[in-house]
């Protein structure tokens, strides 16, 4: 038996590397995602003052820092025992569809859309966010970066920092707006919704329109057949990614199987985490269905989580512009769950539009100048879970304190391990179909990575852990004695 | 045109973002830079780099052969972000031994599972990059100011090293100083009670804010971000005496405002982006604070 390592994946965050396995054939016959780092949040967070800890988890991830923070700050709440004052929530609301802008822009430009424009079998010195902007000319592509800014600014101005956020309080929010920052927001605010219907335009033009893309996009090479786990309103519809009430996993099938509570407790009757000794991320599964194996199709208790996962569980979503894409992009695949994971980068663009459309709507509050963004009256509580749909998907925290509100324990389900399974599936699927009788040059190690980028890997996030990863792409073909034949690597 | 390579070895990639920001663009145009792993890979062949700008603490026998190996490819080597130059967060995990960390999480017999499999085993000690290799410039901040990225990067493409000083947070803080030392312990940050802020200086209130002992990195002049958003200073800058102790400092802060430093219930959150160089260590008994 052969075995093929990519070490690292490129264009993720996080550190991760795959190893593929051939048979005497030189067909593929396993392919494992590994995550190789290892940190350990969960532990030094014990003994920290809950209310400190928004900001250190921030800290995950550079990328998605407001997700932590902002899971986090609502489990703070719960300790706590406080709602948020309604000012408060909708700057938090805000800032957070702020966070979704900027981050599904980054993934969609820096780390997606570059396999299309570029192309797939480009040499991976362009096939990234220079090449893509050297593609659809410097133009575009600086006005692309100055729109996503606004969104960052906008992070900033609520959040206190551009980078890691600072303003979160129990019940509230250290910083209130005035009539000049609200202004300022609406007009970055319209601005993004811009962004959102250039980035529908730019994934139509480029990936729709084009025939040998569309083939990849609905082929069986990257379909992989799973449960999907989302939050909505109670009415099933996707108006809050700061807030869901309701959880849902709906099967292969499209029919609803779990409902829970969202910001409970309940969570943990239905996810159970499974330890696999070749990755330092755990692997999730359904608990009512009862681990099956890493296997897809009708029947698994794997389950996906992210932008499609949400769309797929969702009756619709609450602003216009968005709901008309999302229908759009049903009516095309004519298949409800859609199945296809290179769809993650279509449902994702359709999110930026809604999270842009939000973002105004809520700036046009005239309660959102209020000052009344602090409360007082707290009553520890001692436990508390925060459950938000990050860009990634579904993200859980999860703390005990003392009576003094300091943390001793903490257990934290990010969107990345969630999605643990189904990444695992989709690379062996993409491996098998285009790794045939030990033929493996660069463009074909690229479609297999293409099979995870989708997800939108955090690997930062997926161990708690940290960091890009540490060596240059790398290849190593072993003989079954372990002896290595052939080694390829870019540097 | 030169070469540049941004790398993250254990951080959160927040420091590579800073690629993204406008003014960096420029540099994308006119010299060969690499983003790696989150924007772009690295070029292909032997090659070498005029600049190295890494980011991240050194958690794991690859990120330490990683980061000599840079350094030996590299004609400059900055150490970019608090984890570089300090270690960072991820250097909280000091206060545990690693076993300790480790099996809280997984069960016991994965540590052998783990060799067995290949997986790298993090360091017992998180390191930042000067306990390792010569570092030409660094540059803390989490991240820096995108201007001291700038000046960076401008000065070593003429082959200068620049020299920073910072002061530290309070030197533009906003919040009045009045002298008044009536405070004797610390309390803890909770909205109502000690929020909305009377205008006046964190510390004098009673309210942890690690300002004194912190370089000022987040901005070039102007308020902190922090105490602009009417949060205390948590320390993310850096230490402002680079190879100064800053728990050390801050608790002769304390102690010069006639506060009594016992009163806060996590003193690890004072070295929560220093804990490299040895500051902070692991504690013997598991409950002990």
């Amino acid at each position: 038996m052969k075995k093929i390592e990519i070490n690292p994946i490129t264009r993720l965050e996080g550190h991760g590397k795959i190893a593929i396995f051939l048979d005497d054939n030189g067909n593929v016959e396993e392919a494992f995602f590994q995550v190789v780092e290892f940190r350990g949040y969960e532990r030094f967070l014990v003994g920290m003052p809950m209310e400190e800890v928004p900001r250190t988890v921030s800290t995950i991830c550079g990328v998605c820092r407001g997700v932590h923070f902002t899971a986090s700050m609502k489990a703070m709440d719960q300790i706590f025992g406080v709602e948020p004052t309604p000012t408060a929530r909708k700057l938090r609301e805000i800032f957070f569809n702020a966070h979704y802008v900027e981050d599904h822009a980054v993934i969609l430009y820096a780390l997606g859309l570059p396999d299309y424009v570029v192309g797939p079998e480009a040499s991976p010195a362009e096939r990234n966010i220079i090449g893509l902007i050297q593609k659809v000319g410097v133009e575009v592509g600086r006005e692309v970066l100055r729109k996503r800014a606004c969104a960052v600014k906008i992070f900033e101005l609520l959040g206190g920092k551009p980078s890691h956020p600072v303003s979160a309080l129990p019940g509230g929010w250290s910083k209130a707006i005035n009539e000049e920052e609200r202004d300022q927001i609406l007009a970055w605010g319209n601005e993004l919704v811009e962004l959102g219907k250039l980035t529908l335009q730019v994934f139509e033009d480029i990936v729709l329109k084009n025939e040998k893309y569309m083939e990849l996009v609905t082929g069986d090479m990257y379909k992989v057949v799973l449960n999907y786990l989302g939050g909505t309103n109670e009415e099933g519809i996707l108006d809050s990614y700061y807030d869901p009430k309701v959880y849902h996993v709906i099967d292969t099938q499209g029919q609803e199987i779990i409902n829970f509570k969202a910001n409970s407790k309940e969570y943990l009757d239905y996810i159970a985490e499974r330890v696999l000794p070749w990755s330092y991320l755990k692997m999730p599964y359904l608990k009512t269905i009862g681990w099956k194996g890493i296997l897809d199709g009708s029947g698994t208790s794997l389950y996906s989580v992210g932008p499609l996962a949400r769309l797929n569980v969702a009756k619709g979503v609450d602003t216009p512009l968005a709901q008309e894409a999302y229908e759009k992009m049903f009516s095309t695949f004519k298949e409800r769950p859609i199945h296809y994971v290179q769809a993650y980068h279509w449902a994702r663009a359709i999110e930026l539009l809604h999270a842009a459309e939000k973002i105004v709507a809520l700036a046009s509050d005239p309660e959102i100048t209020s000052p009344e963004v602090r409360r007082n009256d707290f009553h520890i509580t001692g436990e508390g879970v925060g459950i938000v749909e990050a860009p990634r998907g579904t993200l859980i925290h999860h703390y005990q304190t003392d009576e003094n509100a300091v943390v001793t324990n903490a257990n934290l389900i990010v969107a990345t391990t969630h999605n643990k399974g189904p990444i695992n599936l989709a690379i062996r699927k993409a491996a098998k179909h285009f790794i045939r009788e030990g033929k493996v040059d660069e463009g074909i190690l690229n479609y297999v990575e293409m099979a995870f980028r989708p997800y939108d890997l955090c690997l930062a996030c997926a161990t708690h852990a940290a960091g890009p990863g540490s060596t240059p792409l790398e290849l190593s073909i072993f003989t079954r004695d372990g002896k290595l034949y052939k080694r390829l690597a870019n540097f | 045109m030169a070469k540049l390579l941004f790398y993250a070895l254990g951080a959160c990639g927040g420091c590579e973002l800073l690629a993204l920001e406008q003014e960096l663009v420029s540099l994308l145009e006119d010299h060969e830079v690499y983003v790696y792993p989150l924007l772009s890979s690295p070029p292909g062949g032997s090659f070498s780099f005029d600049i190295a700008l890494i980011s991240g603490a050194v958690l794991n026998q690859e990120h330490q052969e990683f980061l000599r190996d840079l350094r030996a490819r590299s004609r400059f080597l900055v150490a970019l972000g608090t984890c570089a130059t300090h270690g960072g967060i991820p250097a909280l995990v000091n206060e545990r031994r690693p076993e300790e960390r480790f099996e809280e999480v997984y069960p016991t017999s994965f540590r052998q599972e783990v060799l067995k499999e290949g997986l790298p085993l993090p360091l017992p000690y998180v390191k930042a990059l000067d306990e390792l290799v010569k570092v030409d410039v660094a540059l803390p901040g989490c991240p820096p100011d995108i201007s001291y990225v700038l000046k960076t990067t401008q000065d070593l493409l003429k082959g200068t090293i620049p020299k920073f000083r910072w002061p530290s947070v309070c030197e533009t803080c906003p919040y009045e100083r009045t002298g008044k030392r009536n405070v004797r312990r610390l309390h803890r940050l909770l909205a109502g009670r000690d929020h909305p802020l009377k205008e006046r200086c964190f510390l004098e209130q009673g309210i942890l804010c690690l300002g004194p002992v912190t370089a000022l990195t987040c901005v070039q002049g102007e308020p902190p971000l922090c105490l602009a958003a009417h949060m205390p200073c948590r320390g993310c800058g850096g230490p402002v005496r680079a190879k100064a102790n800053p728990m050390l400092d801050m608790l002769n802060a304390l102690v010069g405002n006639r506060i009594d430093w016992r009163s806060w219930p996590d003193r690890k959150l004072i070295l929560a982006f220093a804990g490299a160089h040895g500051h902070l260590r692991p504690l013997k008994g598991p409950q002990c604070r």
